[in-house]
């Protein structure tokens, strides 16, 4: 397929494709955008994701060169592009609509970038743009005739067909049913890899970041929060959003006692006590890792690597494999109204030792293990 | 017979949130691709109009006088009486053509009578004519003549009854258009729902109904107003003793040559127009009550009753709108109205009559040929370079804004402006005065904004992503709206051209200023026959006129539906 | 840039090619004229045979407009000649010294009465034109009136309603009437005439021809008019009557001037000498009983021979001084009925 992705630009293999410097953006008052560093090496694919509004799209149409930034600096195969518009950058993008041509065949979308190109060039490029979607057959159909999922493909080879450096990708399966969305998510990985093109793709589906990307920038309100590999962001996010953002997540709100150890409603808990985590940190813990066992317990306990903490069943669900459980915390000495408004859930297999036992009201000990409990500066609105 | 709407409600304010933030640099291309319209219309509407305002506080050797012109005017009785009689047969005139045209629109929209496609079109066929058409019909009609006299029960048409009933005629299509199309966005759910809780269909017509097209109603009093106050076709014809601002201004300038006091008058005619088109404005800054997303239309239930009556209505109203051109058509070949009715050609022998004849027909047909092409050619890129341009927010807005302007300008002030405008010797465009050039520069700045705004909405329509991924793909963008835009647009193209086409066609006001004998006007010769008594070969020319549009829209619906057929293979897949 | 390149090239072809009138080969001369439509056609076509060097090019609009429009533009003239004039109008444009001196080839032929005295005349007579009535005859017999005969007839208040006559500040043909009637009956009892005529009156038109033409097709029962209208639209079938009205016709003189300034003095001249010749008279007679030549006798069916001496005597030097002053003070009493121009 080293036909399709020509040899890339002059810069030695190992240097970084894009370069990202303190980019902001400012539209009159209102930071869309603000201070976003990012490297991104050659043939990486590498993701924004974020919430609507928090900012990825205004990244990418920067990138682009469709919007370019109001503050710093963004270079490409080493060349400062910062204020080189769309025309003139060696991108290639896939839009949110495909903006596909409905008024060009699919053949003529594809050649539509081609026309400095000799017309037999400009032929075999298009054959190979439509072997490597699988679309000969539709050449001459015109977008309208097309499923979304021929669309969407038409759209990428579109993008793919002059060569660029750079692929964006914004929201590309985001239109799709769920099914074809998986389907055309293994053939874009495919194609990525095959092609070893630098891309960067928008989105705000974590599941898609997580199965796509060598690399995840989240984002949030403008602000970067993170970025690291898809297990980076899973099991160790930076901050409260990002652990709330990627994953199920539970959360338990802790207070500060006057001597600055940390307090669940009225239990003291015996964890180091970070000051990082603020006036009101809050302690995670993926579903998966809290385990469960019989016994009572009068207040927390900290034991070969374990928090351990008294509570009940409050409700289940059956899935196949698994059970989901619903669990809160209960002080038996005295009811806590504090802790009456926590559950955690976690998932525990169906057929393990506690298995089919968890109707509501069960009394347990619930086990988080220290080495996976994070602590986040609470941002408030818990 | 469709034709973009005379005001379509696109508020100047929402642009900015529809034009793409935090834009690219200009680039010279784009800011010289903007500054070709901008000078335009700066050329041919904005500087004429500063020339109006400007004389109008001068006195005749050119002297500053501030508002002693205008203290003169409104000081002379017999002068103001004319401000006086404009507002108010102009508003008669609007209550009872919205009144009129909201009962026919709802019988269009809301029932199952038969023949609404007939009565769609009979309804647009005043837009074919000049607007001395209806004038001179009525007064084969009700004239002292006319076969219907006895129907004014002993008044006269000439004077307020004549000028009613000709602009009711005129501006009929009009206020069905904008009414039709408020009455078209029906939500079926509210309907239902109003049901459900047992309202009555008067309490439903009063509390769902109306007030959903309360906008369309204001709408449609404020364009035919606006219409009607500046219109002097009519009156010039069936007005009689009764002195309007219109026609008092075309008085001044052409029959005393009294230029001073005509600015007088088109300051005064500009104010109602210039309101009118602010409270629209402003009505269509209100959110209207819109179709949501999840709107389901509403299909009108048959009702033996309502469908009935309406049927009965329209029909009715359809055949007073067909008599005026049968009257007409029926005159013209008449030998000697009233006494001798045999058909004969001898009206259509314009030679030997005022105002030019087939030679003015000739420079009519030239005139809405290249006021057609050369506007659309000119209106759509604009509209283009609005809406998708990368020149600088505020010189987009400024062309908009000049787009608009028309709207606001009676043909009459915008007529006597070229006249000001050229008359300065310094003037470079002075050797334009009278040539067929200038009247094609008039008339489609006279008619700039309605193709405007048309092209503004389809552009709007598109998906902005599409110029994006051609900019992606280092195509230039003239490509991409040669091959994907200008395609998509084409039957709002083609719409365009055919309003231009058919309004430079029927046009007197702005032009009846501007012409000199090469390039006399087939309306005009109308205008100047009637003037000098020959009112048949007047409806003669009318008639012709008329024709023409028909045959036109018909031809241009043919042309569009097979260019659409060839072009639109890609619309199949929807 | 290449739409903005595409964009200035409409700009140019809009400016260029689009209009130009075929290149002249003759002078193109420009001649302001109230004459009647179905005149101009003949007149233009005798005089480019006889002169094909030349070229007329009407602008044609009634009396007051065209008077009106020389005025405005006596800073920069547009027109060469004036033609079929008033000459009223003509002696008003002179006192302001808008008109060139010319004493075409055989001047000395023409009527004395019907020329300006001076050796180099400013202005030269073609042909009389008189008021007349044109009198529906259907219309009046069925509302079982006699024809009126005099002008004090008009105003009998069973015609209310039912007469037309032109607007003297736009129509010549208005104009001779209004001062033939101050002349003839004194200003006091002229003006007193006009407050009853008015009374009458159902509309004041714009054109001297429509009253006729209006009569013709029993719109309005009569029209005041002047006689050719009424002569040929009789010719034409209308149910005509062509009253003189027994105590004298206004009258005025159809004339032909040099506009002072023109750059085809030339061509100007050409034309004067052509409108001075038997043959162009012969076309005035066509239409008019008087012309200026003496020697051309026109002959008309309907028209009488005595014409001339039905005429009043009218002092134009003095109606050409108080045209302004008598216009201001009809329009000051009668403008609400008059037709919008």
């Amino acid at each position: 397929m080293n036909a399709v992705r020509g040899e890339g630009g002059e810069a030695p293999q190992d240097a970084p494709h894009l370069v990202l410097r303190g980019v902001g953006q400012r539209f009159g008052t209102f930071t869309a955008l603000e201070g976003v560093d990012l490297t991104v090496r050659r043939g990486e694919f590498v993701t924004l994701l974020g919430p609507s509004g928090s900012g990825k799209t205004t990244l990418l149409r920067a990138i682009a060169g469709l919007a370019p930034p109001t503050e710093g600096s963004i270079r490409q195969d080493g060349a400062d592009v910062t204020a080189v518009p769309v025309e003139r950058r060696d991108v290639g993008i896939v839009f949110q609509s495909y903006a596909l041509f409905p008024t060009l065949t699919v053949a003529d979308n594809i050649t539509y970038g081609l026309r400095a190109l000799p017309r037999p060039e400009r032929r075999t490029r298009l054959e190979a743009m439509l072997d490597l979607i699988g679309l000969r057959a539709h050449a001459g159909k015109y977008p309208g005739q097309l499923s979304g999922g021929q669309q969407q493909r038409v759209a990428l080879a579109r993008a793919l067909a002059p060569n660029p450096g750079l692929l964006l990708l914004d929201e590309p399966l985001s239109a799709l049913d769920a099914e074809v969305r998986r389907d055309l998510r293994a053939e874009l990985r495919r194609l990525q890899r095959q092609l070893g093109i630098t891309t960067l793709m928008v989105t705000h589906d974590q599941e898609e970041a997580l199965t796509l990307s060598d690399r995840i920038m989240v984002l949030n309100h403008g602000r970067v929060e993170q970025v690291g590999s898809p297990s980076d962001l899973y099991e160790r996010p930076a901050s409260l959003f990002v652990a709330g953002f990627i994953g199920a997540m539970n959360r338990l709100p802790l207070a500060r006692a006057p001597d600055g150890g940390l307090r669940l409603g009225r239990w003291p808990l015996p964890l180091p006590a970070d000051p990082a985590a603020g006036p009101a940190p809050v302690l995670c813990l993926r579903p998966e890792w809290l385990g469960l066992e019989d016994g009572d317990l009068a207040a927390p306990l900290v034991a070969d690597g374990h928090l351990s903490l008294p509570g009940r069943v409050l409700d289940s669900e059956y899935r196949g494999a698994q059970i989901m459980v619903q669990l809160g915390l209960e002080d038996p000495a005295r009811p806590d109204p504090a802790l009456a408004a926590l559950t955690l859930t976690t998932l525990q297999p169906a057929w393990g030792p506690l298995g089919r036992g968890l109707e509501p009201g069960r009394r347990l000990r619930l086990r988080l293990p220290l080495d996976r409990l994070r602590l986040f500066a609470g941002d408030g609105a818990q | 017979m469709t034709m973009p709407l005379p005001l379509p409600r696109t508020s100047p304010r929402r642009l900015g949130s529809l034009l793409p933030a935090g834009s690219v640099l200009p680039r010279p291309g784009s800011l010289l691709a903007v500054a070709a319209p901008l000078l335009f219309l700066l050329l041919a509407l904005a500087l004429p109009l500063a020339a109006v305002l400007s004389q109008a506080v001068r006195d005749r050797a050119g002297h500053f006088v501030g508002l002693d012109n205008l203290r003169d005017y409104l000081g002379n009785p017999a002068l103001s009486a004319a401000l006086g009689n404009s507002l108010a047969l102009s508003a008669l005139s609007a209550v009872l053509c919205v009144a009129l045209a909201f009962l026919y629109a709802y019988g269009l929209t809301r029932t199952r009578m038969r023949g609404r496609g007939l009565f769609a079109l009979v309804a647009q066929m005043p837009l074919l004519a000049p607007s001395l058409l209806p004038g001179i019909a009525l007064v084969y009609l009700f004239g002292n003549q006319g076969w219907l006299k006895g129907m004014l029960g002993g008044h006269s048409i000439y004077g307020p009854i004549g000028i009613v009933l000709g602009e009711l005629f005129w501006t009929f299509p009009h206020a069905v258009m904008i009414l039709t199309a408020a009455l078209s966005l029906a939500d079926a759910r509210l309907y239902e729902a109003a049901r459900a809780l047992k309202a009555g269909p008067w309490r439903r017509f009063l509390t769902v109904t109306l007030p959903s097209v309360r906008g369309g109603l204001v709408s449609a009093f404020v364009a035919v107003f606006a219409l009607v106050v500046t219109d002097f076709g009519v009156p010039k014809v069936i007005g009689g003793q009764t002195p309007l601002l219109a026609t008092d201004i075309y008085r001044q300038v052409i029959g005393q040559q009294n230029f001073q006091r005509g600015a007088v008058i088109a300051l005064l005619l500009l104010l109602p127009a210039l309101l009118a088109f602010l409270a629209d404005r402003l009505m269509a800054r209100r959110p209207a009550a819109s179709l949501g997303g999840k709107a389901v239309a509403l299909v009108p239930a048959p009702n033996r009753w309502v469908d009935g009556f309406f049927l009965l209505f329209c029909g009715a109203l359809a055949f007073c709108l067909l008599l005026i051109p049968a009257t007409a058509l029926f005159a013209s070949f008449a030998r000697l109205w009233p006494y001798d009715l045999t058909p004969v050609l001898t009206h259509y022998r314009f030679e030997l009559m005022d105002g030019g004849g087939w030679t003015a027909y000739g420079n009519s047909l030239r005139l809405a040929a290249l006021t057609a092409l050369f506007g659309t050619a000119l209106i759509f890129p604009a509209a283009w370079l609005v809406v998708k341009g990368r020149a600088p927010m505020a010189l987009r807005q400024g062309l908009h804004g000049l787009a608009l302007l028309p709207l606001a300008v009676p043909g009459l002030v915008l007529g006597l402006g070229y006249v000001f405008f050229l008359a300065d010797p310094a003037n470079p465009l002075r050797p334009l005065s009278g040539t067929l050039t200038l009247l094609v520069v008039c008339t489609i700045a006279h008619y700039y904004s309605v193709p405007h705004l048309s092209a503004m909405t389809a552009l709007r329509r598109l998906d902005p992503e599409l110029e994006e991924a051609g900019r992606a793909l280092k195509v230039p963008p003239a490509v991409t709206l040669g091959r994907v835009t200008l395609p998509l647009a084409l039957p709002v193209v083609l719409d365009m051209a055919s309003y231009l086409f058919l309004a430079a066609l029927t046009t007197v006001s702005a032009v009846v200023f501007l012409y000199d004998p090469d390039s006399m006007l087939a309306a005009l010769a109308v205008l100047a026959m009637d003037d000098a008594g020959d009112t048949a070969p007047a409806a003669a020319m009318a008639m012709l006129i008329f024709g023409t549009g028909a045959l036109v829209r018909l031809l241009w619906a043919l042309v569009t539906r097979s260019l659409l057929r060839r072009a639109g293979r890609w619309r199949d897949g929807r | 840039m290449r739409r903005s390149l595409s964009l200035l090239s409409f700009a140019l072809a809009l400016a260029l090619g689009l209009t130009a009138p075929a290149a002249w080969a003759a002078t193109s001369l420009t001649v302001y004229t109230s004459l009647e439509a179905d005149q101009l056609k003949a007149y233009k076509e005798a005089f480019e045979a006889a002169h094909p060097e030349v070229e007329i090019r009407w602008v044609r609009d009634s009396t007051g407009v065209i008077t009106a429009r020389l005025l405005a533009e006596k800073a920069a003239p547009n027109a060469d000649v004036v033609m079929g004039v008033a000459a009223t109008s003509l002696m008003l444009l002179d006192q302001e010294g808008l008109l060139d001196g010319y004493a075409p080839a055989g001047l000395d032929k023409v009527k004395p009465a019907l020329r300006d005295g001076r050796p180099q005349p400013h202005w030269i007579g073609m042909d009389v034109l008189s008021s007349a009535l044109c009198v529906n005859r259907t219309e009046r017999e069925k509302r079982g009136l006699a024809v009126p005969a005099r002008w004090s007839d008009l105003t009998d208040p069973a015609w209310k309603g039912q007469i037309t006559m032109p607007n003297p500040a736009s129509s010549g043909t208005g104009f001779l009437m209004v001062s033939a009637w101050l002349q003839m009956m004194g200003e006091e009892k002229g003006w007193a005439f006009m407050d009853a005529l008015d009374r009458n009156i159902a509309s004041y038109t714009h054109s001297g021809s429509k009253p006729c033409k209006q009569a013709a097709t029993g719109e309005f029962a009569i029209g005041l008019s002047f006689e050719y209208r009424a002569a040929k639209l009789i010719d034409q079938g209308a149910p005509i009557e062509l009253v003189l009205p027994a105590e004298g016709l206004g009258w005025d003189m159809e004339a032909v001037a040099i506009v002072k300034g023109t750059a085809k003095l030339d061509a100007a001249h050409t034309l004067l000498d052509w409108a001075a010749t038997p043959e162009a008279n012969a076309l005035y007679a066509r239409s008019f009983a008087i012309v200026a030549r003496p020697e051309v006798q026109p002959q008309h069916n309907h028209i009488p021979a005595d014409l001339e001496t039905r005429l009043t005597r009218q002092d134009f030097a003095w109606a050409a001084a108080n045209r302004d002053r008598i216009l201001t003070e009809w329009s000051r009493r009668y403008d609400a009925k008059s037709e919008a121009k």
